[in-house]
């Protein structure tokens, strides 16, 4: 493939940028195991068991204890695993960028998402996303979005409460609409959509968590965290459940987790997808072609 | 049975009793969501295509689709028949879908054939036959003009534009994608 050296130059300047950014910003860099034996359960995503144990479907099961160690700023450029993902936007195994601020919110992550991403562009010296005849501008306005809003107008109806109506017209109705005039925020997602998150402040039933999207491309996650333990080990307890009936691996229950986050401060955590990220700034159709292998 | 993971082009699957053939596969999770799996394929039956999503759990039956080579042998005034020249076992093909096909045939000619529950669904012919010619009016003298052509008929009844040079008992070499004349074979 002609391009591949020029992707993966590009992905090394993006990388060097990103670390620059949080380095300036007052982070520190941590490096946290990427074998697990407790992972953390989500109903729709698999890890990867070897026979030492599970690898990383994100880096959250270690960073958010480093949180509740008294750690304030942290963050990290990790390899993570899923298992059967596989597509043209999906890898099995890609690197994640993960960054945590304790006595912080949601709102203040999109700001951190903005200003990396801004970085990254001028380090790169590009002002736009290039996607087929469109440009999106990364320094006009970004817009924001509630989910709600984001299936009215794209869908013709309010977000629908089943599942699988909600991830199916998602990914063929909502998703490919969004982030083509400007960078967009989808914010506010159904609290059963984000058992690990605060509630938003107003619709309670609503939580306090974000997606970003360029060109139809999901880049990035956030979220307040959910700071009351109790709540937590029971969302746990209900991903665990909701595992089983989808005939999931089963995991042990995440006893040092939860121990370990007895002392968790209010805290809030993105992850940006780097692959993603890449396939963006190199006007990259499919995800393997900004991997060396 | 296959899982919705296990779809990619090219596989073929049975749904509501007739076989498809997946001719788009892509994979797509939305954040924390589930996995969907959009799939467009195509009756092999009727040649629609359709859009379907699915999750990871659902199940599908391999269509009981497979290839394999046929000799034609005749008409019998309903069906073309061909054989399969390794059994010798006999597959009648319905008129209806040979219509396009038919004057391509010539006995013994070997053609792909797609059976479906021991049903023949498809032939495709061979890109190129040969073949007489048994009608065709000698070039008009006088007509210089380059790439003129006239009608001509084959053994088979089929009826094409050949050059003005080809003579009636002439074989030419025809293309069965797309009915044009190729080359002459020889003269008579």
């Amino acid at each position: 493939m002609t391009n591949k050296f020029q992707n993966l130059t590009r992905r090394a300047e993006i990388i060097r940028a990103a670390r620059s950014f949080f380095h300036l910003e007052g982070f520190l860099e941590v490096e946290t195991p990427i074998l697990t034996d407790e992972p953390l359960p989500e109903a729709n995503i698999e890890a990867v068991k070897t026979e030492k144990g599970f690898l990383i479907t994100s880096p959250e099961v270690y960073m958010k204890p480093l949180l509740a160690q008294g750690a304030h700023k942290i963050f990290q450029i990790t390899k993570c695993f899923r298992r059967n993902e596989h597509g043209s936007r999906h890898r099995e195994e890609f690197t994640m960028l993960e960054w945590y601020r304790a006595d912080s919110d949601y709102a203040k992550l999109k700001e951190d998402t903005v200003k990396l991403i801004r970085f990254i562009a001028e380090v790169l010296n590009t002002q736009a996303i290039e996607r087929g005849d469109r440009e999106i501008d990364l320094f006009s306005n970004w817009e924001d979005i509630t989910i709600d809003e984001a299936y009215r107008k794209y869908a013709n109806h309010p977000a629908p409460d089943d599942d699988f109506q909600f991830d199916e017209e998602m990914t063929r109705l909502v998703e490919p609409n969004l982030g083509w005039n400007k960078p967009t925020f989808l914010s506010d997602y159904p609290v059963k959509y984000c058992p690990m998150s605060a509630a938003c402040q107003g619709n309670q039933s609503n939580g306090q968590r974000f997606e970003l999207y360029i060109a139809g491309l999901e880049l990035a996650n956030g979220c307040t965290e959910l700071s009351d333990w109790e709540k937590q080990r029971q969302n746990i307890e209900t991903e665990q459940q909701r595992r089983a009936q989808n005939n999931m691996q089963p995991y042990p229950f995440p006893n040092k987790f939860l121990e370990a986050m007895k002392t968790f401060p209010p805290a809030a955590g993105a992850a940006l997808g780097i692959d993603r990220l890449v396939m963006l700034f190199t006007g990259s159709d499919d995800i393997q072609d900004v991997l060396a292998f | 049975m296959y899982e919705a993971s296990d779809l990619k082009k090219g596989i073929k699957i049975e749904l509501e009793g007739e076989p498809y053939i997946i001719t788009d596969f892509e994979f797509s999770k939305p954040g924390k969501g589930q996995a969907i799996y959009r799939v467009r394929m195509k009756n092999l039956l009727t040649g629609y295509s359709i859009d379907k999503s699915y999750r990871s759990n659902d199940k599908f039956q391999p269509a009981n689709v497979s290839n394999l080579k046929l000799q034609y042998s005749y008409f019998d005034g309903t069906n073309y028949v061909f054989m399969d020249p390794e059994t010798f076992e006999s597959y009648n093909v319905n008129a209806e879908l040979m219509e396009d096909k038919k004057d391509y045939l010539m006995e013994n000619m070997e053609v792909d054939g797609t059976l479906y529950n021991e049903m023949v669904i498809d032939v495709t012919l061979p890109s190129f036959v040969e073949m007489k010619v048994t009608r065709s009016d000698p070039g008009v003298k006088g007509d210089t003009a380059t790439n003129a052509t006239k009608p001509a008929t084959m053994e088979t009844g089929l009826e094409i534009k050949v050059p003005l040079f080809v003579n009636e008992g002439d074989v030419i070499r025809i293309d069965t994608r797309t009915g044009e004349y190729l080359a002459r074979v020889s003269t008579k």
